[in-house]
């Protein structure tokens, strides 16, 4: 309340970030890893949705909502995982190359869809 | 090149040799008695594995047993930890493949040793991560015969802990390996073997808020980076998803108040993910500004959330056990049933000592050199330290957890302790060879220790020699070597406790005892099981045998009877309606034993050989807890005398005298001590007359240990108390 | 339960002369032997019914009642109140030991009684009434032609137990009853399911002391027995099923109070002892059941246990001894019960009457409670004049198997369909990855 002005200067300077924020992202981020964030957002997505329905439903069958949610948190995570480790600004050289990191990414996920199928039924 | 291959060949050497000790020096008690299953929930665990191995997975995931909480039954494959009878049951598997018959006994009695020196190596390897491989050696070999991790691990003490220390050491090993490295196949192997440790182990629980405690600590000291990412949320997710598969967890991680933090660092690791990238993409200020509401945004709902799951009571309330963490005297008030049992008690200092010995005082010195550069592994280490030892100091059983950070730190005090004071430079070889040479001929286990010596010298001389030599006058030298030599001495002492502790304290089965008679010759007292032979030759099979819990694993897996509570205390009330039978004069006794269809009850007495944890003894705890559930019935003050004393005998309250408990303890002791005779167990007179109306005495072992008695059956002319015609 | 059943259909067939399942070596004790005329009516009675009857003195030396364990008699007719002992080495243990063994007993008291024959029938919960007593009735007596006596002490007792069982003669044809009794009354010392009164007094019944042979005293007797709380006829049945009977006096037993009352209409003393003993004897009222047959309703097979909810069929045979024959017992108070420290389920069981098969199947489909334990299936029987019977099977009910909870629900497709999307969207990823030049620089 003391300074109205100031909070009304944050909210531009706020939706002013956000534009510069989205500018940045379409103009600086490789295509790679833009189908991952695709990829990412739709596990957000499908997670949300998961949980609304159970929400909305009951937790009847929980262990497939477990199942279900989980699986969407564990591949957004493990997808951010792989855009954070095959991102070019963070490569250095003692890091791992792409191609390691992508076998692991692969291998996480077969152990992460193996538990997922187990627990669904 | 030669140089490193042959320290390299000299690591491995000395590993090996720490290997064999560790498992060599757990073997006393097989030595001194036989291969055999000691104490109580290992017996448990044998019966189950045995049910693994004869009927399959699937029949033993299934599993109900009727012959156990009668008339209750148990889930077991639902209430267990499967992961020792599955690890032992896939050994036994694969040694029968490859042409190896072994009985399914050894390898349960053998697994302890066995994965005690795999927990040796994983201590190497946890150190080594940290500090280096000569601290590592040091470390191993503490780990291998400190008698804090010993006591759990002694061939035939087949429990659970016997395999989830060296899970618990090796799950924190790819832990920081992960966060080193930031890859994430370590942080999935972390899951992995977090998901084995939760089949294994209730302590399960320590590794899930330990991490989180790490990956929290270094977000507060602002030592955040992808890694910690990359490790953490792997692992959280995948860790999580696998632990719900074992029934025995089931859903907890998503409801249980233990497994919050876990949950909640994840999601504070997700923002700083998010706040980060975001942080790469725009300048500092807009930045800031954007940041600052969204944390707080975050942080208002999550109390929100938080605040409506616990007021709807949707988080489940910290269970008694946890409680009595945090607070110990919580349990005495509140759950006797877990304060009854010895191992939850508050440690004392002596128990310390005894455990880790010389650990004790090395342990603060490698604390001191961890502090010296601050890495996240090291940081993980000083929690790891800190939480331990307040764990330890509440609960005697949490001295396992304690003991592996405890043999790191003081593996990284005495190496960096003899890096300080065994560097003679050019004279330092011939010294160090002399005092190398005198305890050779002292026992192997000494050996090893030697070895480590020979190695920190010589990775220190082929370090130190590039170095510019400084002067190094004879005084200072005296005193580097009389500090190595008591450094070295003292080594050498803590290696003779062990191995004295380990003979002497942990290595009896507690199914055999032993005692020396005036000579000091050694009487082994089986008197366990000369009465669960008795009961399974001269009982029906679907007899039910009632006795305090402490003795149900054993009666089911020795003399394979039914019972009726047992040392899963799962279910209070029943274990309440024992302890009120036990405490009830006969009338009222018998009429609930009979509704509970009891065949024979079991009461074990040591006032004939001094035996100190007999039933009379642990009678008022059972008191307690029937008094938990049985208010107007049991009250404890009735069983004190006049003068508000625990007695026994003739000048006992009148409710401890005609309680069944009492009776049944000390029915006919007169005639056999003599009216005047002492119980040796308590220094008390024996009651003169004890009369038994209900119950008949049906065996009483060779001395007097365990009493057999059995409920009169009821009078055909309908009398009571029945009389036999 | 079966062998039980066996042995006595082996004992049924083996004694078929005897009417008796139990045996039919009577031993009859009498002060001497040669009053056993008095008794002939009775004895002849029991004769006709293919009982061998050994008369023995009371004071007879030679008397042994079992050896090696082994009853020599099955049933004794004690009718002989002033014996102070009997034989040289019979006690009461040795009594309750031939109990125990499943020996019938029929006791006659009177009111000159010895202290061990007071003593025997306390051991049952019986209390006579202190010796020189005797019971009087002003209104319903009789006058004995013989006896000059005074004092109205032979009482005609209608008050009979109108249990079936016991006195099927009585309850079948509704007959008069007149028993002609003198002697002395009893009481029960505690309240016990297993004494049963048969034959106890009108309003105007009272047990008062006698002066002399014909004259009473005037001092009341210290309990006051009167009406209906004066017994003077009861059974008792042992938990082992034997079965003692007994009689406040032995002269209703003699031929001379049996010749009193000999029109056929009337329910009178001969009437009565035949229906006594013959229950007392194990001619009537005895249950015999087969195992219990307890079968999953879907497939009719029985399993070690059966899982929650299951539906089973639960079924027993039960046939009831009457009058020397086995009939079919009929019943609606059948009641199972399925227990696991508190009953969850009980329930009366039904039958169809079998006609002329010699039981009745008592049978009920039950649906098994939705909790896992070890279950006690129970049926407790326990009614006057007919022996105890106690099924009990104890059966374990199990959880369901890991693969028997509904899978594939459909509430749940969401989250199958969300889990498959995932791992398409992975696969494709790595295609992308593994295939597409921009990710695989």
């Amino acid at each position: 309340m003391a300074s109205s002005k100031s909070s009304s200067e944050k909210n531009t300077s706020i939706s002013h970030s956000f534009m510069e924020i989205s500018q940045n992202y379409i103009q600086l981020t490789p295509l790679h890893l833009k189908v991952m964030d695709s990829y990412m957002i739709l596990c957000v997505a499908l997670g949300v949705i998961q949980m609304l329905y159970c929400i909305l439903v009951g937790t009847y069958p929980y262990n497939a909502f477990l199942a279900g949610f989980g699986s969407a948190v564990a591949s957004f995570c493990l997808t951010a995982n792989l855009r954070i480790k095959s991102n070019p600004i963070n490569q250095h050289p003692g890091s791992q190359s792409p191609k390691a990191v992508f076998a692991e990414y692969v291998f996480c996920n077969f152990v992460l869809h193996f538990i997922v199928m187990n627990f669904l039924g | 090149m030669e140089e490193s291959k042959k320290l390299y060949l000299l690591k491995i050497t000395i590993l090996l040799l720490i290997s064999v000790t560790a498992i060599s020096s757990r073997l006393f008690s097989v030595l001194r008695y036989e291969s055999i299953i000691h104490e109580f929930d290992p017996w448990f665990n044998y019966r189950t594995t045995q049910y693994l191995v004869n009927n399959g997975f699937y029949e033993f995931w299934n599993w109900f047993d009727s012959k156990s909480w009668y008339p209750l039954g148990r889930v077991v494959g639902g209430t267990l930890f499967p992961g020792i009878m599955v690890t032992s049951a896939t050994i036994y598997k694969i040694l029968d493949k490859i042409g190896l018959h072994v009985d399914i006994r050894d390898v349960c009695v053998f697994l302890a040793p066995v994965f005690s020196s795999l927990t040796a190596i994983a201590t190497y390897l946890i150190t080594n991560e940290v500090q280096d491989s000569i601290a590592g050696l040091f470390a191993a070999a503490f780990m291998g015969v400190a008698p804090g991790y010993i006591s759990r691990s002694v061939a035939g003490s087949y429990d659970n802990e016997g395999i989830a220390i060296f899970l618990l050491v090796f799950t924190f090993y790819l832990w920081l390996k992960s966060v080193r490295t930031g890859s994430m196949f370590y942080s999935c192997m972390t899951a992995l073997f977090y998901f084995y440790m939760v089949s294994a182990w209730g302590g399960y629980v320590f590794i899930i808020n330990m991490i989180p405690l790490h990956v929290f600590t270094l977000l507060l000291m602002g030592r955040y980076n992808n890694d910690i990412y990359v490790s953490y949320s792997t692992f959280y997710v995948i860790g999580t998803l696998a632990s719900m598969q074992i029934p025995f967890v089931g859903f907890q991680p998503t409801f249980t108040s233990e497994h919050m933090a876990s949950l909640g660092t994840f999601g504070l690791l997700q923002i700083f993910a998010f706040a980060n990238y975001l942080n790469s993409m725009i300048p500092q200020q807009h930045f800031r500004n954007i940041f600052r509401t969204f944390l707080m945004a975050i942080i208002a709902a999550m109390f929100m959330v938080l605040f409506y799951l616990t007021s709807t009571k949707k988080i489940a309330p910290w269970t008694g056990r946890f409680y009595s963490l945090w607070d110990t005297g919580y349990a005495k008030i509140h759950v006797p049933i877990i304060a009854s049992v010895s191992e939850h008690q508050p440690t004392a200092w002596s128990q310390f000592f005894m455990d880790l010995n010389i650990l004790m005082w090395l342990f603060p010195v490698g604390l001191y050199f961890i502090f010296q550069k601050l890495t996240d592994s090291q940081i993980f280490l000083i929690l790891y330290a800190v939480l331990g030892s307040y764990f330890a100091g509440v609960m005697v059983r949490l001295i396992l957890t304690l003991t592996p950070i405890v043999c790191i730190l003081s593996g990284i005090g005495a190496s960096e302790f003899y890096k300080v004071f065994l560097n003679f430079k050019e004279s330092a070889p011939k010294d160090s060879d002399e005092s190398n040479k005198k305890p050779n001929t002292e026992p192997q286990q000494q050996k090893k220790e030697l070895k480590k010596k020979v190695s920190a010298q010589n990775i220190k001389s082929s370090k130190k020699s590039t170095k510019p030599n400084s002067p190094f006058d004879p005084f200072t030298k005296s005193i580097h070597l009389f500090v190595v030599s008591v450094v070295t001495l003292m080594l050498i002492m803590f290696q003779i406790h062990s191995t004295w502790v380990t003979s002497n304290a942990y290595s009896s089965p507690s199914v055999v005892l032993a005692s020396y008679d005036q000579k000091g010759n050694k009487i082994i007292i089986d008197d366990f099981r000369e009465a669960y032979n008795w009961l399974t030759h001269n009982t029906k099979e679907d007899s039910k045998i009632m006795s305090w819990w402490d003795y149900g694993y054993q009666l089911a897996g020795l003399a394979n009877r039914t019972t009726l509570v047992d040392n899963n205390t799962w279910n209070n009330t029943h274990i309440a309606t024992m302890a009120k039978i036990f405490a009830a004069d006969e009338e009222t006794g018998y009429e609930i034993v009979n509704t509970l269809d009891v065949d024979y009850l079991l009461v074990v007495y040591g006032g004939i050989l001094g035996y100190s944890g007999d039933d009379i003894n642990k009678f008022l705890w059972m008191i307690r807890i029937g008094q938990g559930v049985y208010p107007n019935d049991l009250r404890e003050e009735k069983f004190y005398d006049s003068n508000g004393n625990y007695n026994i005998g003739d000048n006992a309250s009148p409710a401890m005298r005609s309680s069944i408990m009492h009776k049944l303890t000390y029915y006919r002791v007169s005639d056999f001590v003599g009216v005047d005779g002492m119980d040796r167990a308590r220094q008390q007179k024996v009651p003169s007359k004890v009369t038994l109306d209900y119950f008949e005495e049906v065996f009483t072992s060779s001395n007097w240990m365990v009493r057999l008695y059995k409920p009169k059956s009821p009078d055909i002319l309908g009398r009571s108390p029945p009389k036999s015609i | 339960m079966l062998n039980f059943l066996l042995a006595l259909f082996i004992a049924f067939f083996s004694f078929s002369s005897a009417q008796s399942l139990t045996g039919s070596r009577i031993l009859a004790l009498l002060p001497e032997t040669k009053i056993q005329t008095q008794y002939s009516t009775f004895f002849e009675q029991l004769k006709e019914r293919n009982y061998s009857v050994a008369i023995k003195a009371g004071s007879d030396k030679s008397i042994e009642l079992g050896k090696l364990g082994e009853n020599l008699y099955d049933h004794i007719l004690f009718l002989c109140p002033k014996c102070t002992k009997y034989g040289k080495n019979i006690n009461l243990p040795s009594i309750l030991k031939f109990v125990k063994n499943g020996g019938n007993i029929l006791f006659a008291a009177d009111s000159e009684m010895s202290q061990f024959n007071y003593d025997l029938a306390s051991e049952f919960g019986v209390v006579f009434e202190t010796k020189e007593s005797a019971v009087i009735d002003h209104t319903h007596y009789y006058n004995v032609p013989t006896s000059n006596s005074t004092i109205k002490d032979t009482v005609i007792a209608r008050n009979l137990n109108f249990n079936k069982h016991i006195l099927p003669h009585y309850t079948d044809n509704k007959s008069q009853p007149e028993i002609f009794f003198k002697g002395i009354a009893h009481q029960f010392n505690k309240n016990s399911y297993m004494n049963l009164s048969i034959l106890s007094g009108s309003l105007t019944t009272a047990s008062v002391f006698k002066a002399s042979k014909d004259k009473l005293s005037v001092i009341p007797p210290s309990s006051q027995l009167s009406g209906y709380n004066l017994n003077l006829v009861s059974v008792f049945q042992t938990l082992n099923n034997a079965r003692i009977a007994f009689i406040g006096g032995t002269e209703m037993l003699k031929d001379i109070y049996i010749d009193i009352q000999k029109s056929d209409n009337i329910y009178g003393n001969s009437k009565f002892l035949k229906d006594l003993s013959m229950w007392t004897f194990h001619e009537s009222g005895v249950l015999s059941h087969s195992s219990p047959l307890i079968y999953k309703t879907l497939d009719k097979i029985s399993y070690e246990s059966y899982q929650i909810k299951d539906s089973i069929t639960y079924q027993v045979n039960i046939s009831e001894y009457n009058q020397g024959k086995w009939t079919s017992f009929a019943a609606n108070d059948v009641q199972l019960e399925i227990r696991m420290l508190d009953p969850y389920i009980r329930t009366t069981l039904d039958y169809t009457p079998s006609g002329d098969l010699e039981f009745n199947t008592f049978k009920k489909v039950i649906t098994l409670p939705d909790k896992y334990g070890v279950f006690k299936f129970q049926i407790i029987y326990n009614r006057p004049g007919l022996t105890w019977v106690t099924i009990t099977d104890t059966i374990p009910i199990l959880p369901l198997r890991h693969n028997q909870f509904p899978r594939f629900l459909s509430q749940a497709y969401p989250y199958y369909t969300s889990s498959f999307v995932l791992l398409g969207g992975f696969v494709i990823l790595s295609a992308l990855w593994i295939f597409s030049p921009t990710f695989n620089k």
